[in-house]
């Protein structure tokens, strides 16, 4: 309702701009013009600030300031070890609390900028003797960063276009579902700040491009590094600005602006990027950053040829150009073909193919296929996270096309390699939001500026229909308004659901709290050895140890898929064979999450054949078609009995049998798959039940010492 | 020494290897002689399918006990359990039955060749009103069912001998099927259009593709042609061409239960390639119109002021009946349409 206001406001603006050209009164008057134009901005910036961090507050209000999901809780742990023993000795970390008893090279292994980020931003405010929780600075560090986005997206649509352009686009921004999806209260990852670092590098290279200023080319190159600091995604700027540079040069908009621009970004650039552990020397090594070493050399190539062009005849210049063309593309290749052979030169990664073709990953690498993240997008996800933006963004590019410039050209680029790389995998809809923003914006505000004059217009002009200018400028505030009520709708009902507590919606409308898994956590953070080393599938291993603070086996990063494929081996086996295997890991409990009681349908139950699956793929006893019966997943009493004996089903049903969950339904009812149970009153003999939280969500057990030798 | 005891085990290997290709290849036919009443199960059962021009129609129990559930059958089948009877409202079973008997001018010229006797595989349709004890038997609650029936005396089952993929049922599929069971190759009869497809389309791609760097050369200076190249590979996206090329969804869905062809399909994260192309074309229609409404015909048009409103007016109701239609379908999709206005009670 507030964004309603807002789309008129900028409406009154444009008006005030109109009246700016066609009065040429007193300077007193257009001063004052002027100034009250500048207030109503920054009114209108401020109302953006303040509405795109209010927005993401849903599940701060909800639940309470917490952490969300899963890799934010490594993050945020991450954070405290940062702040509590300094920078050095935070890229020197090895944890030997993940991965047992592998271990983990924590420093070397992350970006470690979102850390860096949040911890500065906890020392700032604690030295102004405001004390923060480093729990709430990283809350709400997302969306302190989403509003910093939405400004800084101000600036960029400003550069391109014009300051109406950039006050709508930053509107828009500020409330886009594609980027609300990462930031809000409480979604603590990478993705939060790296938007933010993506829009700023690319103001500052269209500023630097149009400026050919020195300084703002350094800039970029600090942008770079602080976004190259924060997330893997560093990779697309690294080849769209060099995409940029090359259109330019094959459109003949070559210029010593764009030299000095990119050459100061590229070189500084590069070797700030090379300071990151993680980073270390990939920017001269893989091929993915190979398109940016070509660009500077051609550029290199191209300023010298035309500096040694003033100085010679044409005949002899063309010779000369065709001996360098030859040179060079032998040598490039040479270099390319011994780097290769010897492998000093990487080649491209898996999830870098599967990019450039959608199959790749389908046929070769199944662990980047199975996320869910990694699939393909439908049409229905991008109504739902763009809304207007769907039909606004092409018609955006047409107006970018009918006038092109230096930064037309840049935004076109983004707009299409990024609707490119969205279509292939969802999670990348999170870089098409802000171009699909700024594109409607341009849309939208050269519309109205079309319209808004004609509405102005006297109305005895022939030429001119009063009423179609109303009716666009009606029908485009309604729209707007209307996207703003799903913006807030996706925020509120898709969004904002932390998934570490749980709700759900009773008969009347109000909302029942499943807490249980941090009832769970804290419990082994209270009541266990401390070097306990507690096993569990893969999805909780950094909620684990961010929140009972204990050893675990495999955790959220899955860099070693033989020591994942272990544990979902022991889960797979009958409990004899997996006492054995769990004795062999030194596990001390084993803890499963269960939904049968509740409803709660991600649970481990469901997730058993990716842990028979991973299982199977270093160990080849362990079959898919074993735990099925007829090629169907069943848990009641036509289930296979290596299914009904598998150490998950006895650990998720252990005592189930005792509980009736639903009237006029018989014990051991699950609410999940909707069946009875299969193998009830059985008991455990190589584990106990140590603990079991109020709704059966998670259910831990005590591994039994071996028995005393005679 | 050595090297002669190297050779002769070289040849031992040799001997024994040719032998087991014989052992493999001979054993069968060698070793197993049908006996009398197989070998008129066999002639019974050929000269029914003869007569009936390919495909057989068992008409009683008796009748489908005899040839489906005999011990040691010669032959192999490929046995359609189903049913055409109104009663039981099967309309895929019905199509499915069309398909298979359309199948017989492929399986004719098998029939009737000489390796018919060597290797035969019989193509029979069993209905449910005269064969229900067959059906009782192998065990089948629901129709259709298409099963391959090794011949001998084997359990008939379903597991591992059902066709799956009922929707994209074609003769070439069937005798895939028959192949990767019996190794008998019913080569499918195509049509023309059928046979020669690939090429043709091969070489209009080819032709398409030249005429298109044509083009593209020509027009290399116009940013406009350029725009509509982008606003191709948009329409495609958004058209989900990725999930369509990785996942292979249905053109459209049917649902049996009510015989209905539903061109959307449920849930937000899977979708037809029908709904996709609906509501691409649909974005790319509102798009242009926008295009138009919003910058060529207010800057540039020459038109008379009169057929300008006119032409507004016309754009901007079709851009708000296809936005409307849109949000129709996104109700599909998320229960709720893409445009709505909340209620103003809402409970925290």
């Amino acid at each position: 309702m507030k964004r309603s206001e807002k789309s008129n406001t900028s409406v009154v603006n444009n008006k005030q701009q109109d009246v700016n050209i066609s009065t040429d009164g007193l300077t007193t008057k257009e001063e004052n013009k002027e100034h009250q134009e500048f207030l109503l901005k920054v009114l209108i910036l401020a109302v953006i600030y303040v509405l795109a961090f209010s927005t993401r507050l849903f599940s701060v209000l909800r639940y309470e300031s917490v952490i969300h999901e899963f890799d934010p809780y490594f993050n945020y742990r991450s954070t405290i070890y940062l702040v509590q023993e300094g920078f050095y000795n935070f890229l020197n970390w090895f944890d030997e609390r993940a991965w047992y008893p592998l271990g983990r090279i924590v420093g070397g292994t992350i970006y470690p900028g979102l850390m860096a980020t949040a911890s500065l931003v906890h020392w700032a405010l604690n030295s102004l003797n405001i004390t923060v929780n480093i729990r709430n600075v990283c809350v709400l560090l997302s969306p302190w960063f989403a509003s910093n986005t939405a400004m800084v997206t101000y600036k960029f649509a400003k550069e391109i276009k014009d300051t109406q352009t950039g006050l709508v686009a930053a509107a828009m921004i500020a409330i886009v579902p594609g980027y609300i999806s990462r930031s809000v209260a409480g979604s603590f990852d990478n993705e939060g700040i790296a938007i933010f670092a993506l829009i700023f590098t690319y103001y500052c290279w269209i500023k630097s491009v149009n400026t050919g200023s020195l300084t703002w080319a350094a800039i970029c190159s600090l942008a770079y590094f602080y976004m190259a600091s924060a997330w893997g995604g560093y990779v697309f700027i690294i080849n769209l600005i060099p995409l940029h540079a090359f259109f330019l040069l094959l459109t003949g908009r070559y210029s010593h602006r764009l030299y000095i621009a990119y050459s100061t970004m590229f070189v500084i650039g590069t070797i700030l990027s090379m300071q990151i552990t993680f980073i270390s020397f990939q920017p001269v090594q893989s091929s993915e950053h190979l398109a940016a070493i070509g660009i500077f050399g051609l550029l290199q190539l191209y300023a010298g040829l035309a500096w040694v062009k003033s100085h010679l005849t044409n005949e002899a210049f063309k010779k000369l150009q065709r001996l360098t063309i030859l040179f060079v593309l032998s040598c490039a290749a040479a270099v390319l073909v011994v780097g290769t052979l010897t492998g000093y030169i990487s080649p491209f990664n898996g999830r870098f193919y599967s990019l450039l073709d959608p199959t790749y990953a389908r046929d070769h690498i199944p662990i980047i296929a199975s996320v869910s993240e990694h699939q393909p997008t439908t049409w229905a996800s991008y109504f739902f996270d763009l809304h207007i933006l769907v039909f606004l963004f092409p018609a955006g590019l047409y107006f970018c096309f009918q006038k092109l410039t230096d930064a037309n050209i840049f935004l076109i680029l983004y707009g299409v390699t990024s609707i490119y790389f969205s279509g292939v995998m969802v999670r990348l809809m999170l870089v098409l939001a802000p171009v699909a923003c700024i594109l409607a914006a341009v849309a939208v505000s050269a519309t109205l500026t079309t319209y808004m004059k004609k509405l102005k217009a006297p109305s005895s002009d022939a030429n001119n229909s009063k009423e179609s200018g109303g009716v666009m400028v009606a029908v485009l505030t309604v729209l707007l308004i209307l996207y703003a009520f799903h913006c807030t709708w996706v925020t509120s009902e898709a969004y904002s659901s932390p998934s570490i507590v749980l709700s759900a919606k009773q008969n009347d409308g109000s909302r029942v709290i499943f807490d249980d898994f941090r009832e769970a956590y804290r419990w082994i953070g209270q009541n266990t050895a401390d070097d306990a080393r507690i096993m569990s599938w893969w999805d909780y291993g950094y909620q684990l140890s961010a929140m009972a603070n204990r050893t675990v086996l495999v955790d959220n990063n899955t860099w070693n898929n033989s020591h994942i494929a272990q544990v979902g081996k022991a889960f797979a086996s009958t409990e004899e064979e997996a006492y054995k295997q769990m004795k062999a890991l030194d596990v001390d409990y084993a803890l499963v999450i269960f939904g049968g009681l509740t409803g709660y349908s991600s649970d481990d139950i469901n997730k058993f054949l990716w842990m028979v699956r991973i299982g199977g793929s270093c160990d080849p006893n362990i079959k898919e078609q074993d735990y099925l019966t007829n090629g169907q997943y069943r848990i009641d009493k036509g289930a296979s009995p290596t299914m009904l004996n598998s150490l998950m089903y006895k650990l998720s049903y252990y005592r189930f049998s005792e509980v009736h969950t639903d009237y006029q339904k018989p014990t051991g009812f699950d609410r999940v798959r909707n069946v009875e149970i299969g193998n009830k009153n059985f008991d455990l003999t190589y584990l106990e039940e140590a603990f079991t939280s109020v709704h059966w969500l998670v259910r831990v057990y005590k591994v039994k010492d071996l028995d005393n030798r005679a | 020494m050595v090297k002669s005891s190297k050779v002769s085990i070289l040849i031992l290997l040799l001997v024994v290897i040719i032998g087991c290709f014989c052992l493999t290849n001979g054993a069968p036919t060698t070793n197993k002689q049908p006996t009398a009443s197989e070998k008129k199960l066999l002639n019974d059962l050929y000269e029914k399918a003869k007569k009936a021009g390919g495909i057989v129609e068992f008409k009683s129990n008796l009748e489908s006990k005899k040839f489906v559930t005999a011990q040691n059958r010669p032959y192999d089948l490929l046995a359609l359990f189903t049913s055409s009877n109104p009663k039981y409202g099967c309309g895929g079973c019905v199509q499915l039955k069309g398909q298979i008997e359309s199948f017989s001018n492929s399986y004719e010229p098998y029939l009737n060749s000489a390796k018919f006797l060597e290797k035969p595989i019989f193509i029979v349709i069993l209905e449910v009103d005269y064969n229900m004890e067959v059906f009782q038997t192998v065990g089948l609650n629901t129709i259709p069912h298409l099963l391959f029936i090794p011949s001998g005396s084997k359990q008939i089952t379903q597991k591992g001998y059902a066709f799956t993929g009922f929707e994209q049922i074609s003769a070439q599929s069937i005798s895939d099927f028959i192949y990767g069971h019996s190794k008998i190759r019913i080569e499918p009869i195509k049509t023309f259009y059928e046979k020669h497809s690939a090429q043709i389309l091969t070489i209009v791609v080819i032709l398409a593709s030249v005429r298109f760097l044509l083009t593209a050369y020509r027009k290399r200076k116009n940013p406009m042609f350029w725009y509509f190249l982008t606003i191709l590979l948009f329409s495609c996206v958004i058209m989900g061409i990725f999930y369509d090329f990785i996942h292979k969804p249905n053109f459209y869905e049917f649902d049996h239960r009510h015989q209905t062809y539903n061109y959307f399909s449920r849930g937000s994260r899977s979708q037809t390639v029908s709904e996709g192309m609906i509501m691409g074309v649909s974005t790319i229609a509102i798009t242009l119109i926008f295009v138009y409404i919003s910058d060529i015909l207010p800057n540039f048009s020459t038109f008379s002021s009169r057929s300008k409103g006119l032409l507004f007016f016309i754009g901007m109701s079709s851009i708000l009946v296809l936005l409307f239609f849109q949000s129709l379908a996104f109700q599909i999709k998320y229960y709720r349409p893409l445009f709505f206005i909340p209620s103003v009670t809402y409970h925290y």
